[in-house]
């Protein structure tokens, strides 16, 4: 156990160290968040939960329904990303290095994983702050429990998909390329920095069939109404959401590990 | 008086697919010694050493490390060994000090901050302490890995080509550490396909080629058996009635003429140099670079492969 703890200890250093990741983990979607907080600001009006529409008077304030979406987004990134120094521990021989010792491999990749984790619960308090400070705005307190379980959906569902990535990446620039071509649809077509309002009915459906839609589906209204089940607050039915994110989460861990190698 | 046989490996064949990279080499390596295994690149001593190390799994083989079946008791022999694996790459945004602590924990080793401090001292990185595995130079970086390969205390050290890719000063740093880890009672298998590292830090060296164990004695007993034949070597412009005549004098064994460089293997090198001045003189030729050496692993090696080392 003490020696599973200097892993995490080191994993986290070796995280917060790195700048790149940081800054694309932690200080970009903030950024975007106050950037399109801004500039999709009405003063009176708002969107419906879902983004279908907006609405003249009341509806979701902008940031509100933004909030949902930037810790979704978060989500994503944290674990799509994460394939690539994967898969650079993998080729540069430092798993292998491991393997040398009786340390089992796997418990340093658990120690990789949790330090994933614990990233994300910072990303949530940060991606709240920044709601509060900047918009005023913040999730309503009685569905907090619903929103720590679709987080943790979310992200187990991602850092799958991040490790899928890495088995099948034969190099890190392949890795570089898959995890971007995910990140687009996400960013554009998954409702989570525009709303579906301003999409066409094709793209929509599309954008529907994406995990990152479905993580953000059942969390905006999770967050914003504390319940999933009123009334038009999802797109997909929340079931769907969550039985087409586990279906995800399964055939990506089946890949990985059929193709994972340490070496 | 005996010496305790600290690792056998009988017998050990291991593949990579269709291609034989360890065609069955025995060998045992005593307690304290410092054991080198010399070859070119691709003889097979990375894979031997990743056998005994336990990651790789061989075709065939014995292999016992203190009693223990490495193969069945992988995970208990891996806890006797500290290993040093070939380009060594660390986890670059962790500092030195905490690199030699996470890589001592995997053997459930804990150790404090001071005391890390203290023990980086005997490779001489000190300084570098706290600066991040990727600010460190070549050399600093072999060193921690050997650093890491010892952190724990591990009774039996494993260390593959441990300088490979050092200018010759960090090379001679790293033979200091390494002969400062055979007093503390340690001992030691390393790879090389230095002939002049072997010499100079193992008791006993194997010289293995192509998977197969060609040779096994101290480097003293190896040169010795090649006799008293010492290396002429001189750059002179000679033609081939020269090379005929020096074949045939007394004491030469073999003669090596290429772009305009001499070597000529004999057992009587004062009168073969007195011969071959003469010839030269007699032609017309000047004579530069005259060296005679003794006889050395590169020329065991040769005389049994017919190639040199760094081929």
């Amino acid at each position: 156990m003490q020696r599973f703890l200097v892993s995490l200890k080191m994993e986290f250093l070796s995280t917060v160290r790195n700048r790149t990741a940081t800054f694309f983990n932690l200080v970009f979607p903030m950024l975007l968040f106050i950037f399109f907080g801004y500039i999709f600001n009405s003063p009176n009006g708002g969107l419906s939960v879902t983004g279908t529409a907006s609405v003249a008077n009341g509806g979701v304030k902008e940031a509100l329904w933004l909030l949902p979406g930037i810790i979704a987004i978060s989500i994503a990134t944290n674990g799509l990303f994460n394939s690539i120094p994967m898969i650079i521990l993998r080729e540069t021989g430092v798993f292998r290095r491991i393997q040398a010792t009786p340390m089992p491999v796997a418990q340093y990749l658990m120690a990789r994983i949790v330090i994933q984790l614990v990233i994300v619960v910072i990303q949530v308090a940060l991606a709240i702050l920044v709601g509060v400070i900047f918009f005023q705005v913040h999730p309503e307190g009685s569905g907090w429990y619903l929103d720590v379980a679709f987080i943790l959906v979310g992200a187990i569902v991602f850092i799958t998909l991040g490790q899928f990535i890495a088995a099948v990446s034969p190099r890190q620039e392949t890795a570089q390329i898959i995890s971007q071509i995910i990140n687009l649809p996400l960013v554009f077509l998954s409702n989570i920095y525009l709303p579906f309002l301003i999409l066409p009915d094709v793209v929509q459906k599309i954008g529907r069939a994406l995990p990152g839609f479905m993580m953000v589906d059942v969390l905006r209204p999770a967050m914003i109404l504390g319940s999933v089940t009123q009334a038009n607050s999802t797109l997909n039915s929340p079931l769907v959401d969550l039985g087409g994110l586990a279906l995800y989460f399964i055939v990506a861990l089946i890949i990985t590990a059929r193709f994972f190698r340490w070496s | 008086m005996e010496s305790k046989t600290v690792i056998s490996i009988q017998n050990l064949h291991a593949s990579y697919g269709s291609l034989k990279a360890v065609d069955g080499v025995s060998f045992d390596i005593y307690e304290g010694e410092c054991f080198g295994l010399l070859g070119p690149n691709g003889a097979g001593k990375s894979t031997t050493l990743s056998c005994l190390e336990g990651l790789k799994k061989p075709d065939s083989c014995t292999i016992t490390v203190e009693g223990l079946d490495a193969l069945k008791d992988g995970a208990k022999v891996k806890r006797m060994l500290g290993v040093q694996l070939q380009d060594t790459t660390l986890f670059p945004d962790l500092t030195a000090v905490e690199l030699v602590e996470l890589y001592a924990s995997f053997y459930n080793v804990f150790l404090e901050r001071k005391q890390i401090t203290s023990y980086l001292e005997r490779f001489d990185l000190q300084e570098k302490a706290r600066s991040r595995a990727k600010q460190l130079s070549g050399g600093q970086r072999q060193r921690l890995a050997l650093a890491l390969a010892v952190a724990h205390d591990p009774r039996i050290v494993v260390l593959d080509e441990p300088t490979t890719g050092l200018d010759p000063q960090a090379r001679r740093g790293l033979w200091d550490s390494i002969r400062h880890m055979r007093s503390e009672g340690r001992t030691i298998i390393l790879t090389t396909h230095y002939m002049e590292e072997a010499e100079v830090l193992c008791q006993r060296i194997g010289i293995i080629d192509h998977g197969k164990l060609l040779a096994l004695d101290t480097p003293h007993a190896l040169t010795s058996k090649l006799g008293e034949a010492a290396t002429l070597s001189a750059d002179v412009e000679l033609d081939p009635e020269h090379l005929e005549k020096i074949k045939a004098m007394e004491g030469v064994s073999s003669v090596n003429y290429t772009d305009g460089q001499l070597e000529v293997q004999t057992t009587q090198s004062q009168q073969t140099l007195a011969d071959l001045q003469l010839i030269a003189v007699g032609a017309g030729r000047s004579i530069r670079n005259v060296n005679i050496r003794q006889p050395n692993l590169e020329d065991v090696f040769l005389s049994m492969t017919g190639r040199k080392i760094r081929d």
